[in-house]
């Protein structure tokens, strides 16, 4: 887990939070477990601890924007997660948002305003 | 492999709860295993898996990421819990010292000091102890019934923002103080109701050295208190006060210092003199009882009384505009 003593370790979590859901949002279109998708964001470059997804994906199954299922034929119990209709309908909204945003922030940190 | 794993999850579950704890167990175990298999194979080492097991974090930490976000008292409530927490933690050590004593006094025992002293310390951080309990408790009922409370509680409009010095203005801190005192003091006269009388010693089965006291003024004092918490919450859920909420305040306020002649300070003094008889020569002793009683009205007259007049004027002038108004 994260050193959060430090100002910028807190900062940083907190720049992540919500990043975090809208990128686990937008890989589960087809169903995965827990570890594949850690993977899969991995292999893009975004880290997340293990900690942070396990207990993020049964909070947004507790949500509704998750749909779960147990594949007990394999070595070993998993369980599968799959985006829900509503959780589709949310990530169309949040992704229109962050691009949104990142124009928005782009601006502002670039100082290139067309005021 | 299994049985470090084994215990890890185990310690996890001992955190959740019962309706979750089955599932979470099932899924951490399986991530836990795939992560091993991905890292170091099938047979991993028990180093491997130690390693791999304290970046995942202390079971505690991960079973309460499961919960998510759980407090006592939130951050909407903590600020005012503080503030009343500030106002009464000075006074209440004080005051049950003051009370030691006066029970010191009137005990015939002499010479021995120390006893007393270590009692009266004690004494005084039981209250404390026991007044911090209860605002946090009460605080944490507010957390709890939130969702209720916002059914209740008016929507926030701006334009019914009173003015900068309106007397209707509720001090959300001094309402909040004011509950909070209330039930304790409150609770107080219900154990002395049920034991029959004034005693420190908080213990329904041993409440030591009772002083008798009429036990129809303490249900009376019992009822005012009620009286009192329930006029604070209503003007803190309809965020004023009216000229007749202010009214019944006093009023009780006023009422409630003669119930505290007659319940407490009268048979406290007439025991203290009874067990001192050396006690009623100096400083008008027996005099003290209606003494706190013309302070305590004056109190309430000072506090109280400027607030009343306001409101009052208050609303004859706006029954004078309205008058106004019609006759247009």
């Amino acid at each position: 887990m994260a050193d959060i003593d430090d100002p910028l370790d807190k900062l940083r979590l907190e720049l992540r939070r919500g990043i975090v859901v809208l990128a686990v949002l937008s890989q589960m279109d087809t169903a995965r477990y827990g570890y594949s998708l850690i993977q899969q964001l991995a292999e893009q470059g975004l880290d997340i601890e293990e900690g942070t997804l396990y207990p993020l994906l049964r909070r947004l199954e507790q949500q509704g924007l998750l749909e779960s299922e147990w594949e007990v034929g394999e070595a070993r119990p998993r369980k599968y997660y799959r985006i829900s209709p509503a959780g589709q309908d949310v990530l169309t909204i949040l992704t229109a948002e962050w691009d949104q945003t990142v124009a928005v922030m782009q601006r502002i940190l670039k100082g290139t305003s067309h005021d | 492999m299994t049985d470090l794993i084994e215990r890890y999850v185990h310690q996890v579950g001992r955190y959740l709860p019962e309706k979750d704890r089955r599932d979470v167990m099932t899924e951490l175990r399986s991530q836990i295993q795939d992560q091993l298999e991905d890292r170091y194979g099938k047979t991993p080492a028990q180093p491997e898996i130690a390693a791999m097991l304290t970046q995942l974090g202390a079971p505690h930490k991960i079973a309460a990421s499961y919960a998510g976000e759980q407090y006592l008292v939130g951050p909407d409530l903590y600020p005012t819990m503080m503030m009343v927490l500030r106002g009464g933690l000075p006074l209440v050590p004080g005051i049950v010292v003051i009370i030691n004593i006066i029970s010191a006094v009137a005990s015939n025992e002499t010479g021995d000091w120390i006893g007393p002293l270590i009692g009266s310390v004690l004494s005084a951080l039981q209250a404390t102890f026991f007044f911090a309990a209860a605002v946090v408790g009460i605080f944490a009922i507010i957390q709890r019934s939130d969702e209720k409370l916002d059914q209740i509680v008016e929507p926030f409009n701006p334009l019914e923002l009173p003015a900068v010095d309106d007397p209707r203005a509720v001090d959300r801190v001094e309402a909040a103080f004011g509950i909070a005192i209330s039930t304790f003091i409150g609770l107080a006269l219900l154990y002395f109701t049920r034991v029959g009388g004034l005693t420190l010693r908080f213990d329904l089965n041993a409440p030591g050295n009772v002083i008798p006291v009429p036990v129809g003024w303490l249900l009376v004092l019992i009822g005012f208190t009620i009286a009192m918490i329930a006029l604070n919450v209503w003007a803190l859920l309809r965020n004023h006060w009216s000229r007749w909420t202010w009214l019944a305040l006093t009023l009780l306020e006023f009422v409630g210092a003669v119930g505290m002649y007659f319940a407490l300070w009268l048979p406290l003094f007439q025991y203290l003199t009874e067990v001192q008889p050396a006690l009623a020569e100096p400083f008008m002793f027996d005099r003290q009882p209606i003494i706190i009683l013309i302070i305590s009205i004056g109190i309430a007259i000072l506090s109280s009384g400027r607030k009343l007049y306001r409101l009052w004027r208050q609303g004859q002038g706006s029954a004078l505009s309205a008058t106004r108004h019609m006759s247009r």
